[in-house]
């Protein structure tokens, strides 16, 4: 265990979450030393001997604290060597202190649960098929099961039983992904609620089986099941935490359910122009728990209409849409909304709309992608106009982006436990500002330094190297942007934070695109190294850069994006007598596609 | 007196019946049950330190035994051990925290009385076969109850050890109902007072041992015989020991009907166990 623990996390506790073998043995080994000590009276023959005693509940009681000291004491065994070792790197203390956390959730109750479990099935089974029942079972609750049962359960064609895994899964959720450097671990208190069910339900069980079996303690019996069954009622109330347990569609949106994978399978990108602009948003959101939003939303209509059509990421359930205090019927389907007016409006007419809605929690609004609420990749407040922005496309759920051709003036209230950000000026968790691009909103751990420019990180990055990275694509892009025509712009705030680059336009290279400027603000998922200060890094990121910040380029499809791509990569670095590592497979007719690239309203 | 009323107790198991209709009444003193193995002893044991549920009743009628709703009993299974890796003193203690009893000082007394005051630290699997017996016994009587429930006490002990048990036994028998399950009647031949006989799941005599001696007079003989007439007497007779005298066997004859020229003996328990149980049963 000590040997995985330190492989696990030898380069940085923060993959602590990559050690599901760790938890694993734990789960393993505390359900065969529970079962073990719980069986001793039956091997050794002294269980009839006890039951005569009486007491069986203090006895067995005492053994379950017994199991659960001696675990304990593993627990601060690894707990220890965390510490040695975050000490060791320099992690920051936000990064200690949530690996303290997760240690707690993901080791340490994970090791109580499956010492009651291993206690459980010592009550059920004793005979020599009680070890491999254990197995069984501490592979089903542990992290590598959870992998295993889902491959089965998908070739069996029974998927509908992988929300049984999941709910039954004490482990990582995917013990090759989790922690995040803006979001940190996924350690919501929804999880530990998850798991304190969990405990007294396997608790209450154990008892309950105990209780049965001591057959002349009838009273017991009875106060037995009677705290067994308040116990258990939160169990049936578990439907109502879906999203703390290890849901699909949780966290990334490589995880999506089968229903959503139904629900865009057919979708294509489309973009239908609204009759009306939305002129301000005033809104108050709360992204405390999950990301809930009130807001005043002023619309001008453009030409006559009877209805709003708007579009909203799917997720969010909308609670309330409304005009002057009174409620107005609405259509929500996939990432799109259709409110109905109480008439037609006129051209030019200007109404306030008031909608409400609530959706994805914590863990899935700060995770991966959803951690940098990208304007024009993640529309969590609503766009005019109807547009289909989710697609199936190679396997995957790809959002097409979403762009506003008139500057929406925001004034947001955002009440959050992390520190806020964004694209406009913030003061106190207020945003106030105009913008063509949309609104990015980025929460969790953030450092915050002004240098020249503003910076936003994650990591613990020196602000030297933040802005030799800055400097040096800002370089690029002002070439780049020359040899486009663009009109250039300076960067004025820098993003260094995680986000999923398959969002970005996919391009034929072995590269992959970490970086994506939108108006003056450059967001990065890059680590600015030694390794990353390549010039030919700093072309692609440039293009990359400019060429996902063109909506007319991402609209277009998946092989068209590529061909042009390649094709202008390749005519830059050639003009340019840049050196490159990178293969890139540029198509045969260059000139053609550079000149598809220039036709693009730059 | 009978301070323990066995009352139409039944026991099945499945279609198969452990315990037919049992009547016992069982006084204070050494109590034996006699029966052959899978005669129902240790089922009856169980049903009596409340291990399995039964049809019929049990009543405890001596007073000071039922305490906070919960009977007194010590109980000494058949297959008996505890945690190995303990002393012989902190088994006890263990034990005597299940009871509830506090006093320190008994388990010291309980260790003197079965006679393991040199072994109180030795840990438990280090004991001897006897000597973990004898713990047994021990545990069985922390907490002071009115009732011992003892299966088979002395299976697999040397000869020595089974006297030990057998006088510690006999000893306690003055201070509490002891019951005693064994199918070596040896064991209870000299400390029981009042035995049942168990055949088959069905009591097939009962009462004092003097009652049950003083009904086997003139039903035991012995007789002198050569070898070869050994056959012929076994076929006609009950014949519940032979030895060795010279050239000639010495025969230990039970029955109603004994051959003409033997010896009129005293009956012993053993022959009142042959005589209802049947020689070659057990």
């Amino acid at each position: 265990m000590i040997y995985f623990l330190h492989y696990s996390i030898y380069d940085g506790v923060t993959n602590l979450t990559l050690s599901g073998y760790v938890l694993q043995i734990l789960i393993l080994g505390a359900i065969i030393i529970s079962y073990q000590s719980f069986v001793q009276e039956h091997i050794q023959g002294y269980e009839e001997l006890l039951k005569v005693i009486g007491r069986r509940y203090i006895c067995n009681t005492a053994k379950l604290l017994a199991n659960c000291i001696f675990m304990t004491l593993i627990n601060a065994l690894i707990l220890i060597i965390v510490l040695i070792y975050a000490f060791y790197q320099g992690q920051p203390k936000w990064i200690i202190y949530e690996s303290v956390i997760y240690i707690i959730l993901y080791y340490y109750i994970c090791s109580i649960i499956s010492i009651v479990m291993g206690a459980s099935i010592a009550s059920l089974v004793k005979n020599k098929f009680g070890y491999g029942v254990l197995i069984f079972i501490g592979i089903c609750i542990g992290p590598l099961g959870k992998g295993v049962c889902e491959v089965i359960l998908t070739m069996l064609g029974i998927d509908s039983l992988s929300d049984l895994i999941n709910l039954i899964n004490i482990g990582q959720y995917d013990i090759r992904e989790g922690f995040n450097f803006l979001y940190g671990f996924e350690i919501e208190s929804g999880r530990f609620i998850h798991r304190g069910i969990y405990l007294l339900s396997i608790l209450s069980v154990f008892y309950i089986i105990e209780g049965f079996r001591d057959k002349r303690e009838k009273l017991k019996c009875i106060t037995t099941v009677a705290l067994a069954v308040l116990v258990l009622l939160p169990l049936l109330n578990m439907t109502r935490y879906p999203r703390y347990i290890y849901k699909p569609g949780v966290i990334g949106n490589d995880a999506k359910s089968v229903h959503d994978y139904m629900l865009y399978l057919n979708c294509k990108p489309s973009y239908k122009r609204a009759g009306f602009t939305i002129s301000k948003i005033k809104a108050e959101v709360d992204t405390t728990k999950a990301l809930e939003v009130k807001g005043d939303f002023f619309i001008e209509f453009t030409e006559d209409t009877k209805e709003v059509n708007l579009t909203l990421y799917p997720d969010f359930i909308i609670k309330e849409v409304s005009l002057d205090g009174n409620a107005l019927p609405y259509v929500q389907k996939g990432d799109n909304i259709t409110i109905t007016l109480p008439g037609l409006k006129k051209k030019q007419e200007k109404i306030c709309l008031r909608i409400e809605y609530k959706g994805l929690s914590s863990n899935y609004f700060f995770c991966g992608e959803k951690a940098v609420l990208l304007p024009a990749y993640f529309n969590w407040l609503p766009f005019p106009g109807g547009t289909t922005s989710m697609y199936m496309e190679n396997s995957l759920i790809k959002t097409s982006p979403l762009y506003i051709d008139t500057p929406v003036s925001y004034d947001i209230d955002v009440k959050s436990n992390k520190k806020v950000a964004s694209n406009l000026s913030i003061e106190a968790n207020h945003i106030v500002g105009t913008s063509k691009y949309g609104i990015s909103l980025i929460s969790g751990y953030l450092y915050h330094i002004e240098k020249d420019r503003e910076y936003f990180y994650t990591k613990d990055i020196p602000v030297e190297k933040m802005q030799i990275y800055t400097q040096k694509l800002s370089e690029y892009i002002n070439l780049v942007e020359k040899d486009l025509g663009i009109e250039q712009s300076e960067i004025n705030k820098v993003f260094f934070v995680p986000f999923k680059e398959e969002y970005l336009a996919t391009m034929d290279t072995n590269y992959v695109v970490n970086s994506m400027k939108i108006g003056d603000v450059l967001y990065t998922s890059s680590y600015p190294d030694t390794t990353r200060l390549k010039d030919e890094h700093f072309v692609y990121e440039a293009i990359a850069c400019l060429f996902n910040s063109n909506m007319d380029f991402v609209a277009q499809d998946l092989e068209t994006k590529t061909k042009m791509v390649s094709a202008y990569i390749d005519c830059f670095i050639t003009r340019n007598n840049i050196n490159t590592e990178f293969s890139n497979k540029k198509p045969e007719d260059v000139e053609y596609w550079i000149e598809r690239c220039k036709e693009l309203s730059w | 007196m009978v301070e323990i009323q066995i009352k139409n107790v039944t026991k099945k198991y499945g279609k198969k019946t452990a315990l037919n209709n049992i009547n016992i009444g069982i006084p204070t003193g050494i109590f034996g049950l006699l029966g052959s193995n899978g005669a129902g002893k240790t089922t009856l044991m169980k049903c009596l330190v409340g291990l399995l549920k039964y049809e019929g009743q049990i009543e405890i009628l001596k007073a000071g035994i039922k305490q906070n709703g919960t009977i007194k009993i010590g109980y000494l299974p058949q297959r008996f051990m505890l945690f190995k890796q303990l002393t012989v003193k902190e088994a006890l203690e263990y034990v005597a925290v299940l009871k509830k009893v506090n006093n320190k000082d008994e388990i010291d007394r309980i260790i003197d009385k079965v006679n393991l005051a040199q072994e109180r630290n030795k840990k438990v699997k280090d004991l001897s076969g006897g000597m973990l017996r004898r713990l047994g016994i021990a545990q069985a009587l922390i907490g002071n109850p009115g009732i011992l429930v003892i299966d088979e006490p002395t299976v697999g002990l040397d000869p020595k050890e089974r006297v030990r048990i057998r006088n510690l036994l006999s000893g306690l028998g003055d201070e509490m109902i002891v019951i005693i399950s064994t199918h070596i009647v040896e064991d209870l031949d000299a400390i029981a007072k009042h035995v049942a006989i168990l055949k088959e799941g069905n009591i097939i005599e009962q009462g004092s041992v003097r009652d049950l001696l003083s009904k086997l007079h003139g039903k035991v003989g012995t007789l002198t015989i050569k070898r070869e007439e050994l056959q012929k007497y076994e076929s006609g007779y009950s014949v519940s020991s032979v030895s060795n005298v010279d050239d000639s066997l010495l025969i230990r004859i039970i029955g109603d009907k004994l051959p003409e020229n033997s010896k009129l003996e005293a009956p012993k328990l053993e022959d009142v166990y042959f005589y209802y149980n049947g020689v070659g049963n057990d």
